[in-house]
């Protein structure tokens, strides 16, 4: 609690339980108006009111755009609703969960999605990790090593998707004629069931690992060199550097890094949709595109809406759950 | 003052997130508006009208052009009033599909008395009662003008739910040239009457090889994303006997019937590899490997026509197209057919005056937008007087592939399910593409499962 409200607090225990007996016998009254009381705490109503207003905005536009949709979609996920028939939808009960057990589809996606998660996070957090230690250090050309590794970040999902396409094309991409040059020989990338989602992987923490590099390096430079030095006078050397005192100074930042990086891997969309279209034979199709294509491709709004609640839950439970592995709950 | 600014800083974030709710509410609106400065009165029908492109494209500035024709033409209603068109520019597919969805989510009759559908979803449309049989408000004189395949794409469960004015037929594209130097005659290449069989391609491609020419097929299986797949192939399925789904609107026991996945099946062999180790098939990213003599056969629509005609003069007369191949067993051939279909545009429930609008739909549609599009675009026409007056059909590539559209063509699909079918269909050819020669490799059992998730 800071200092004003501190203040704030005794001033007005005194004005609501023990007015002050030298005052003018009004006065505490006119005072008294200008708080409430809200489950055993009082409240400054002008504060209050300003704090409304600041909040407000947050609100608005988070009930319209989070919480409505979400529950809308939780109720769709009760009914046989269809994109074009959204003013005649019938209450169908579980019907729709029924069928998600059963949609081999879903499983599949869902399987495609924790094997991205899993994949793709310790790589990208290992990736700009590693990228924020070397820049954190003082080495030549390190601006522009910072705005090379930044670059991919800058680039639109869409854009580098067809580049890679054609830089993975089986026939003319400069990969496969670079690979068929050393000896080891072309290969399908994006068109080999097997090897689709690692080059997806591959892609994807490429492209992000720029930005979780510039939060790590803001969260680096805020360590205090003089706990360094202690250490170095102590006899330690990097790798015990680097485990007690570095990673235990950016936890915050890592688990903010850890748990946004595994909200944005389990939402993986743009690069199966443009790149392989979920294929081949589904080996790239993730929940995200799964309920995208139900919803607005095949028109089964209450079917997509169903597999979206179900993933929403599965999301969340992760996302918490890591949350309080790493100890930076911070709702205590 | 402090305070003050507060306020007036927390009034500020209040008023731009109601702002955003207000610019998100409903849809956005049009890009851009033909007839804008029309509206009903005693003497006046306004005929509005949705339209998927930008009045910045080409497409557009051609629709553009057709609705102020329209509009100069002074065309009256039954009940005598001067119907004016008012075209809404709706940028994108995507763009027009949201505003229908907001339209209809709203409920509040905001749909415009005609609107643009692309041809697969025709089916769904009139199925959600978002289009309106006009079979009534067009002549059969009218009707009998268009080619048979946009008036079979624009009716459902025996109504007309909306007419086009521009097609895009597929076939085979084959380098003369290179066939000839193998033998090959005129008299021998494939026709309508008498079509090659993929055997018969696959004959082609191995003498092309032996006599070390280009002597691979360019199919596009990725062409338009899952679309593009039964827009080329759908012809597959119908030669060899088999169909999509049945009158149940059911796939299982039809998309994975032994006729279909026969059909399927002519494109295995392309997919195995030949003596050096490559497929049969182009996989490059060359756009212009067909025009370069890269490849010696392409599956694709009408637009590498018109990139022939622009960039490679000299290879005009060293092509031409014929009908996609056919299933072949025991000597005997299947159907010829052909893929086809575009956007159209239909009439709404909304329409105040539905007879009005049929009238502007059938000027819209008409040869002469037809034609209009034809010569901006490159979009084949979709009437056959058009076809008999404009000189470019008479000969060549042109004539072949228009002959192509008015004797066989076969539109996709007509089914409420249509997207799923389609999207199965993609799937089915990708299964080919990635898994022929894998000692798991089942088509069949591929299809059912599939089918299984389209009658879900």
């Amino acid at each position: 609690m800071g200092n004003t409200e501190m203040e704030n607090q005794e001033i007005q225990d005194k004005q609501l339980g023990e007015a002050p007996a030298d005052g003018p016998e009004e006065k505490p009254a006119k005072v008294r108006k200008a708080y409430f009381k809200l489950f055993g705490r009082s409240y400054n109503i002008a504060e209050t009111k300003v704090g409304i207003a600041f909040f407000l905005p947050a609100l608005i536009l988070g009930s319209l755009f989070v919480i409505a949709p979400m529950v809308i979609s939780l109720g769709y996920a009760f009914t046989d609703a269809n994109l074009l028939k959204l003013n005649n939808v019938h209450f169908v009960g579980f019907k729709q969960f029924e069928l998600l057990f059963k949609d081999r589809v879903v499983w599949t996606a869902f399987g495609n999605s924790l094997e991205f998660v899993v994949k793709v996070v310790p790589l990208q957090l290992c990736a700009s990790l590693g990228l924020a230690l070397i820049l954190n250090t003082k080495i030549r050309g390190n601006t522009f090593f910072r705005w090379a590794f930044f670059v991919p970040v800058m680039l639109s999902l869409a854009v580098t998707s067809f580049l890679w396409m054609n830089l993975l094309n089986e026939h003319d991409g400069l990969i496969n004629t670079i690979l068929e040059a050393i000896g080891i020989g072309r290969q399908k990338f994006l068109k080999d069931p097997h090897q689709a989602l690692d080059v997806i992987v591959f892609i994807s923490a490429w492209q992000g690992a720029g930005y979780q590099m510039l939060i790590f390096l803001s969260a680096l430079k805020n360590i205090p060199g003089d706990i360094y030095e202690a250490a170095t006078l102590d006899g330690a050397n990097k790798v015990q550097t680097f485990w007690y005192i570095t990673l235990p100074s950016i936890k915050e930042t890592f688990s903010f890094v850890l748990v946004t990086m595994l909200i944005g891997a389990f939402r993986l969309i743009t690069q199966p949709m443009i790149m392989t279209k979920g294929g081949p034979i589904n080996s790239t199709m993730t929940m995200s595109y799964y309920i995208y294509k139900q919803g607005l491709e095949y028109r089964d709004v209450g079917f997509s809406s169903a597999i979206a609640f179900f993933y929403t839950i599965v999301m969340a439970t992760v996302a918490l759950t890591i949350r309080k592995l790493l100890g930076t709950d911070n709702t205590k | 003052m402090k305070k003050f600014l507060s306020i007036l800083t927390a009034t500020l974030l209040c008023g731009s997130a109601v702002a955003t709710f207000a610019a998100c509410g409903g849809n956005n609106g049009p890009s851009g508006v033909v007839g804008g400065e029309f509206s009903d009165d005693a003497e006046t029908r306004v005929v509005r009208v949705w339209a998927h492109k930008s009045e910045a494209e080409d497409e557009g500035k051609v629709y553009a052009t057709i609705a102020e024709l329209f509009n100069e033409q002074d065309i009256k209603a039954d009940d005598g009033k001067v119907i004016r068109m008012r075209l809404e520019f709706y940028s994108s597919a995507e763009t027009l599909s949201n505003a229908i969805n907001s339209e209809i989510a709203a409920g509040t009759g905001g749909l415009p008395d005609i609107l643009a559908v692309d041809a697969p979803n025709i089916a769904a449309y009139a199925d959600a009662e978002i289009l309106t049989d006009i079979s009534a408000y067009i002549s059969e004189e009218t009707l009998s003008d268009y080619v048979d395949s946009v008036v079979e794409q624009g009716t459902f469960n025996g109504g007309l739910y909306a007419l086009s004015a521009m097609d895009a037929p597929t076939g085979l594209y084959y380098n003369k040239d290179l066939l000839k130097e193998v033998g090959y005659t005129e008299a021998q290449f494939g026709s309508i009457e008498n079509p090659w069989s993929w055997n018969d391609v696959f004959t082609a491609l191995k003498k092309l090889k032996a006599a070390g020419k280009a002597h691979q097929i360019k199919l596009n299986l990725g062409f338009g994303g899952e679309e593009g797949a039964i827009y080329l192939y759908s012809p597959l399925v119908y030669s060899a006997g088999g169909s999509f789904f049945g009158a149940d609107e059911k796939s299982t026991g039809y998309f994975d019937s032994d006729a279909t996945i026969n059909g399927l099946k002519v494109l295995e062999p392309f997919f195995g590899a030949d003596t050096d180790g490559e497929t049969w098939v182009y996989d490059g990213s060359n756009d212009d490997a067909f025009a370069q003599g890269e490849v010696a056969f392409e599956v694709h629509g009408p637009w590498t026509i018109s990139t022939i005609k622009r960039n490679y003069s000299s290879f005009v007369d060293s092509y031409d197209i014929m009908p996609l191949p056919v299933y072949e067993a025991n000597g005997k051939k299947g159907t010829a057919g052909a893929g086809c279909g575009s956007w159209c545009f239909g009439v709404t429930p909304n329409a105040k005056d539905k007879q009005a609008a049929a009238k502007v739909v059938e000027y819209f549609t008409g040869a002469s937008a037809s034609e209009l599009l034809y010569e901006s675009i490159g979009t084949f026409p979709t009437h056959k007087s058009s076809f008999a007056s404009i000189q470019d059909f008479q000969t060549g590539a042109a004539a072949s592939l228009a002959n192509i559209l008015t004797e066989i063509a076969t539109p996709r699909p007509v089914t409420v399910n249509y997207p799923k079918i389609s999207s199965a269909f993609s799937q089915l050819l990708s299964y080919i593409e990635t898994m022929y020669g894998d000692s798991k490799y089942d088509l069949k059992k591929q299809a059912s499962e599939l089918c299984v998730n389209i009658d879900a």
